[in-house]
């Protein structure tokens, strides 16, 4: 009677090896059925004497010391036909265990590894806060008592939510794995106590393992851990998306349903974004000037000497604090252009490994955290509490951020002045001290605080190295302000800029308020799509411009 | 169904104490530190321990420095010795202008009969000769006493030589009866993910040391095994990937799978047993002396585990008392460059003698410039366990030293070539191999006796 799950199990076995050709090794038995592998050595033991009749091909792993001195413990994997001679080369009683069956024997045996592989790897990638038979070795005859696993997450810029992780995270690793493996499976001697065990073996008979059988291999994990019911779930939300859920697990299971969601919000924004980003940089600045296209500039200044003309006159208008609008636009065309290159080769970047999207998401994400019930996060993301800003405006903003690398803009300022410098040097001066006017302006815009942009590497959970612009905010906290995604410091000061540079500009100026009230936290690659798409018409023009110097 | 109830086994446990500190650069300057600064304290602190030998030895003999050589007098001179070799390998040839005069095979091994060996210290240096010292013994940076008289043309004739000897040792703490035995398993060479390595190899391996394979006899072995150490060359990346280009998505895959695989290795040994990596020449570290240790974000599976530790190159800890010392082989790989030995454990007997496990850095091994100390020197005490990684072969020596010091020495082979691991018992350094092998089941093996082998 206690036969019956075992001989199911013998009887799935039987169909996996003659109909799937697979190679069944006790370790991928121990896992996929839960249970322990000496376990699982014995019922493939008996799998193989019950089928006798198959000519199925069994492995052996037969260990033992050597006779030959000097003495050696030898493991050697041997096919049947060996079995005798390896026995009889090691000392007496050497142990002697099945270590897989299969219907032929692999011409290269790492394909007896590549199943377990495999499996192994699935176990592997699952989130950081599922405890699976790969990360406890339950399964093991030998238990350690010095394991502890504990989730860190190790991203630089650790901040006060992330450092709560670790405690949160604690907890479905300590979840006590007795209950766990009793329902999975009854048989199965777990590690919690030697009391459980004799209702264990009474228990034998019943059915967990052929409910295993039922399911494919995605369903072990299930069979793992029954409790967390949202795993599965879990498991069909796109690969970037686990990484996501491990950077929000600190509340373990319960965290794990709100991806989903923010996945959902981040497609619905995305694109959102990316066109209300695009046409809230036209609005800006197309608006703004009379003469938005680079076209009308590239006719303007065409004489050479007029370009350094130009700039002066530029620096004065600045200087004088009441330049029109056909002055701005130089700079504004320009520093779009510019920035829409910075912003994509970093996306390049980013794309190579998901990562924009990822952030995307992140961000995204951690605007919607609010909306669940069970939510910790209004504590730990004190005053980032955005969900509440209108989509289209944070992506307006995203766009605005997005032109406003300031340096990038002096740079130009410099670039030209490099070009003016061959006409007029005598310009050059002035037109220097043009550009660290406009580099200083902005930073000094908020009261005083001086920003500055700061490359910051950070490992991201799936351990790759991402590098960042971030603006800093002197005085301020670097964790606090590595805390927040880059783009959100830059965002303030952008349109700073503007103001300070185009008070004459109506448009802008209404423009303005709206990042105030919600410095909003949005992807970087976002704004620098928007930008990209903005500028795409201007960039054939200056270069046109640069062409006739 | 009752044999199926299995008692977990506990795993032996043991003290780690880690003292890796003085390997550790904890900032990094190059802010034109020369080397001096390195021999300089070598010959400072060696000096030290051999001024009691000296005295010990010679009595009667005056301690000189080479500026104060009498000609014709017998004197004791400690100092640095510089090897002075015709093969030895020079960066300006590449710039010489007969360039194809010299041979295109580069030799391993760049000993010659014509050697001799120069002896320095602060004031000045001196040729050394004579019969009782063989230069193909002896490498650059190896700080000893020498015992003669000057003679004509500023050389010196030796007599004698003196080395430091082997460093004090503790005690080894004796096995109490009710105490099991315990062993620390080293391994080194893994290279996973290289095209030549057996996957199924390393993967036995970790279910042995587990405890998922074999009998109960077997897991009662692997739960005496306290701590795993793997010294080196971990992981084999596609070179060919790198050619100072960006990487496509394809080739960063290629370069990062090997790495992933070791975290999935290690994620499994970690989850049951404490773990140390070294990192090696061929692993993803600094490439001169000390390694620094691989970084964690690296392995973000085995780095979740309180038993996994990414240590130094070299790597130096305690456990239950007995003191382990040992590299990833570098230091002995350059010693058979420049220097000749039957065996690889005469080289580690050497540096033990010599008191430093690495003379040739900075000279001929890469060696961070240290300018407040020689980490390389073998001190405070004498580990009763020293190891080396990635050698050819297994080998292994007890050493005894006059005071009742007891060394084991240990040539840990490559894995992948080998599949050898070595077992280093804790309380009477006895030590044996664990050899893993699944030669048998390859198809040439079997063939003669099942050659039709159906689909």
């Amino acid at each position: 009677m206690e036969e019956s799950p075992s001989s199911q199990v013998l009887f799935e076995i039987e169909g996996l090896i003659l109909d799937a050709l697979q190679v069944i090794s006790y370790k991928w038995l121990s896992r996929k059925f839960s249970i322990p592998s000496n376990m699982a050595k014995r019922l493939l033991e008996r799998f193989v004497s019950q089928n006798k009749q198959l000519d199925l091909e069994v492995v052996y792993a037969v260990s033992g010391w050597t006779k030959q001195e000097p003495q050696c413990y030898s493991v050697q994997l041997v096919p049947k036909s060996k079995l005798e001679d390896v026995k009889a080369s090691l000392k007496e009683n050497p142990s002697v265990h099945v270590y897989s069956v299969q219907r032929c024997l692999p011409k290269d045996p790492a394909q007896l590894w590549s199943a377990d592989f495999v499996q192994a790897v699935e176990l592997f990638n699952q989130p950081q806060d599922v405890n699976n038979s790969l990360r406890d070795n339950r399964f093991s005859a030998v238990s350690c008592t010095l394991v502890q696993r504990s989730l860190l997450r190790k991203t630089s810029g650790s901040t006060s939510s992330q450092q709560q992780i670790p405690v949160a995270a604690a907890k479905p690793i300590s979840t006590p794995r007795g209950p766990v493996q009793n329902a999975a499976q009854p048989s199965h001697i777990s590690r919690s106590t030697t009391a459980d065990r004799k209702p264990v073996k009474s228990e034998i008979p019943p059915v967990p393992p052929i409910s295993a059988l039922s399911h494919h291999a995605k369903d072990v994990i299930a069979d793992i851990k029954p409790v967390k019911t949202e795993i599965p779930s879990v498991q069909s939300v796109s690969p970037q998306h686990d990484a996501k859920d491990t950077a929000l697990g600190k509340n373990g299971s319960k965290i794990v349903v709100l991806p989903p969601a923010g996945k959902r919000k981040a497609m619905a924004s995305v694109p959102l974004g990316g066109a209300n980003g695009g046409s809230s940089i036209s609005n800006l600045w197309g608006k703004a000037a009379s003469k938005p296209s680079a076209t009308s500039h590239s006719k303007e200044l065409e004489p050479p000497v007029e370009v350094a003309g130009d700039a002066e006159a530029r620096i004065q208008a600045m200087e004088a604090d009441g330049f029109s609008d056909e002055d701005v636009d130089p700079y504004v065309s320009t520093r779009v252009k510019r920035t829409a290159g910075r912003r994509r080769m970093i996306v390049e970047d980013d794309d190579s490994g998901n990562e924009g999207a990822e952030e995307d998401e992140e961000m995204i994400v951690r605007l919607g955290t609010p909306d669940s019930p069970q939510d910790v996060k209004p504590l730990l993301w004190n005053g980032h509490d955005r969900s509440m800003v209108p989509k289209d405006q944070i992506s307006e903003v995203n766009a605005k951020s997005s032109t406003l690398e300031m340096k990038v803009s002096s740079n130009l300022v410099q670039d030209k002045n490099g070009l003016a410098s061959n006409i007029q040097p005598a310009m050059k001066d002035k037109v220097v001290q043009k550009s660290n006017v406009v580099e200083q302006d902005v930073p000094g815009f908020r009261a005083g605080i001086k920003r500055k942009k700061v490359m910051k590497t950070r490992i991201d959970e799936k351990g790759r190295e991402v590098t960042e612009v971030v603006w800093v905010t002197e005085g301020e906290d670097t964790a606090s302000a590595d805390e927040k995604p880059p783009l959100v410091t830059a965002k303030p000061s952008a349109p700073t800029n503007k103001e300070s540079d185009t008070k004459a500009s109506t448009e802008r100026t209404r423009a303005l308020p709206k990042p105030q009230p919600a410095p909003p936290k949005a992807p970087a690659s976002k704004g620098g799509k928007s930008a990209t798409k903005a500028t795409g018409k201007q960039q054939g023009s200056i270069m046109s411009f640069f062409k006739k110097q | 169904m009752e044999d199926m109830d299995v008692d977990m086994l506990p795993r032996v446990q043991a003290t780690y104490v880690s003292h890796n500190e003085k390997f550790e650069l904890k900032k990094q300057k190059y802010k034109g530190q020369q080397y001096s600064q390195l021999y300089f304290f070598r010959l400072t602190f060696t000096r030290q321990y051999l001024n009691p030998r000296i005295k010990e030895r010679w009595p009667s003999y005056i301690v000189t420095n080479i500026l104060g050589l009498d000609e014709g007098k017998v004197c004791v001179v400690i100092g640095t010795l510089y090897k002075q070799m015709k093969l030895k390998p020079n960066i300006l040839d590449e710039y010489s202008k007969e360039r194809s005069v010299g041979g295109l095979v580069v030799p391993s091994n760049f000993t010659d009969a014509e050697d001799y060996l120069i002896l320095e210290d602060e004031s000045g240096r001196v040729k050394l000769v004579g019969d009782c010292i063989s230069p193909a013994v002896y490498v650059t940076g190896v700080v000893v006493a020498v015992c003669g008289q000057p003679g004509k043309d500023g050389e010196f004739l030796v007599e004698e030589i003196l080395e430091p000897g082997l460093a004090p040792q503790p005690p080894l703490p004796t096995r109490k009866k009710s105490e099991s035995e315990k062993y620390v398993a080293f391994v080194s060479g893994l290279r996973c993910g290289g095209p030549e390595t057996n996957p199924l190899q390393v993967q036995l391996l970790v279910d042995h040391l587990t405890g998922h394979l074999g009998e109960e006899q077997e897991q009662s072995l692997s739960a005496q095994v306290v701590r795993t150490i793997i010294a080196g060359d971990s992981v084999q990346l596609q070179a060919q990937a790198l050619h100072g280009q960006p990487l496509s998505s394809k080739d960063q895959h290629k370069l990062i799978e090997p790495i992933k695989e070791l975290d999935l290795v290690l994620t499994q040994l970690a989850s049951a047993m404490p773990v140390d990596i070294m990192p090696g020449s061929k692993d993803p570290a600094n490439f001169s002396l000390p390694q620094q240790p691989l970084h964690k974000c690296l392995f973000p599976g085995a780095t979740a585990y309180s038993t996994f530790v990414s240590a130094t190159n070299p790597h130096q800890f305690e456990l239950d008392g007995v003191g382990f010392l040992g590299t990833s082989g570098q230091n002995i790989e350059d010693l058979d460059k420049y220097s000749l030995a039957d065996d690889p454990v005469d080289y580690m007997e050497r540096t033990l003698s010599w008191r430093h496990i690495a003379p040739t850095a900075p000279d001929t091994l890469g060696c961070y410039p240290f300018h407040d100390r020689d980490p390389f020197l073998i001190e405070p005490s004498c580990p009763h366990v020293y190891f080396c990684g990635n050698q050819d072969k297994f080998s292994t020596r007890l050493i005894r030293g006059p005071k009742g010091e007891m060394v084991r020495l240990v040539c840990i082979p490559r894995f992948a070539e080998t599949g050898t691991a070595v077992l280093v018992s804790l309380s009477t350094l006895e030590c044996h191999c664990v050899t893993l092998s699944t030669s048998l089941l390859e198809i040439s093996s079997i063939e003669d006796i099942k050659p039709d082998i159906k689909p």
